[in-house]
C-alpha cells in the first residue's frame, strides 16, 4: 500500500495507523500535528485513522522553546 | 509637544504604506514569554496598535535573559507586566490582557475569528500544537504564525520560514529543544523578530 507522508512516497503494510508512523517521527504524538488528505486529527483519534491507499500525510512535530 | 504630534513623528520612518495597515490590526498574541514579549515590543514599534494577549504566568528571574521585562517586575502577571511596558512605548495602545491558561478547551471563546493574526507563543510543545490544530480547523481565515525550535546557540540561518498554507507560517529550525538545549537571548529574539514580521508581511500582503 502506497502512501504520501510529508511529500514523500512509502510503502505501508495494509492496516497501518496514523499513530504508528507517528510514533516512528516522535517521542511524543501530543507534540505532532497530524493531517490526512488535508483534515486534522487530534492525538486521542491517531490510532484509529488506518490509513488507505493513496493518502497524503502531513506531519509537523512542535519542539518546546518560547 | 502632545502625544499627537509624537505618535505622528514615532513612524515617520516607516516604509510607506505599512502604518496604516498596521494601525487597523487586531492582534492576538498567545503566551507572553520569550516569543511573545518581544513579538509584542516589535509590533507596536512596527505601527500595530490593538493587541489581545494571553498568558498565565507571572514574571520571574529566570526569564529575564530573554523576555521583555524588568527586574522590578519578578512576580507581576506576565500580561500585566507586558502591558505597563508596551504602554511605556505608546500610551494610546489599546491592549487587552487575558491572565488564563489558554487550551482546547477555551481557545475558541478567546480567540475570535475577528483577529487578522494569531501568534503561537507557548513554550510547551504540546500546547503549541494544540493551538496549531485549532486554528488550522476553526480559523483558517485567520493569519497565524507559529514558531517551533528557537533554542541553544546553533546559527541563526537555521532558523527557516516555512509558508505551510496560505494563511500558516512556521517559523524555526525545526529541532532545537529548549529543555534540552537553553535558551539564549540572541537567538530567542531573533526567532521573535522574524515571527513579527512575518506576521506584518502577511498583513500587508492582504491590505
Amino acid at each position: 500500500m502506497q502512501v504520501i507522508v510529508n511529500g514523500s512516497e512509502r510503502v505501508l503494510t495494509p492496516g497501518t495507523s496514523l499513530n504508528d508512523i507517528i510514533k516512528e517521527a516522535a517521542r511524543s504524538p501530543e507534540h505532532v500535528v497530524a493531517a490526512v488528505n488535508g483534515d486534522i486529527f487530534e492525538p486521542m483519534d491517531y490510532a484509529g485513522v488506518i490509513l488507505k491507499e493513496g493518502d497524503e500525510i502531513d506531519l509537523m512535530t512542535f519542539v518546546g522553546g518560547g | 509637544m502632545n502625544t499627537e504630534s509624537v505618535l505622528e513623528n514615532m513612524f515617520a520612518a516607516n516604509p510607506d504604506g505599512v502604518t496604516e495597515t498596521l494601525n487597523r490590526a487586531s492582534v492576538f498574541i498567545a503566551g507572553c514569554g520569550g516569543l511573545g514579549s518581544n513579538v509584542a515590543n516589535i509590533l507596536v514599534r512596527a505601527g500595530v496598535r490593538n493587541i489581545s494577549m494571553a498568558d498565565f504566568d507571572v514574571v520571574c528571574a529566570s526569564n529575564l535573559n530573554r523576555q521583555f521585562f524588568f527586574k522590578a517586575q519578578i512576580g507581576v502577571p506576565k500580561v500585566k507586566a507586558l502591558k505597563d511596558n508596551l504602554l511605556a512605548i505608546d500610551p494610546d495602545l489599546q491592549l487587552y490582557e487575558l491572565q488564563k491558561r489558554l487550551c482546547p478547551e477555551n481557545f475558541s471563546d478567546y480567540i475570535g475569528r475577528d483577529f487578522d493574526l494569531v501568534f503561537e507563543c507557548f513554550d510547551n510543545a504540546a500546547s503549541k500544537a494544540e493551538l496549531t490544530r485549532f486554528m488550522l480547523r476553526e480559523r483558517r481565515d485567520t493569519i497565524y504564525v507559529a514558531v517551533s525550535g528557537l533554542a541553544g546557540i546553533a546559527p541563526v540561518e537555521n532558523i527557516r520560514v516555512i509558508r505551510r498554507s496560505k494563511n500558516f507560517i512556521l517559523v524555526g529550525d525545526g529541532g532545537s529543544d529548549a529543555d534540552e538545549s537553553g535558551t539564549l537571548a540572541s537567538r530567542v529574539i531573533a526567532a521573535s523578530a522574524i515571527q513579527a514580521h512575518c506576521g506584518i508581511m502577511a498583513l500587508l500582503e492582504r491590505a
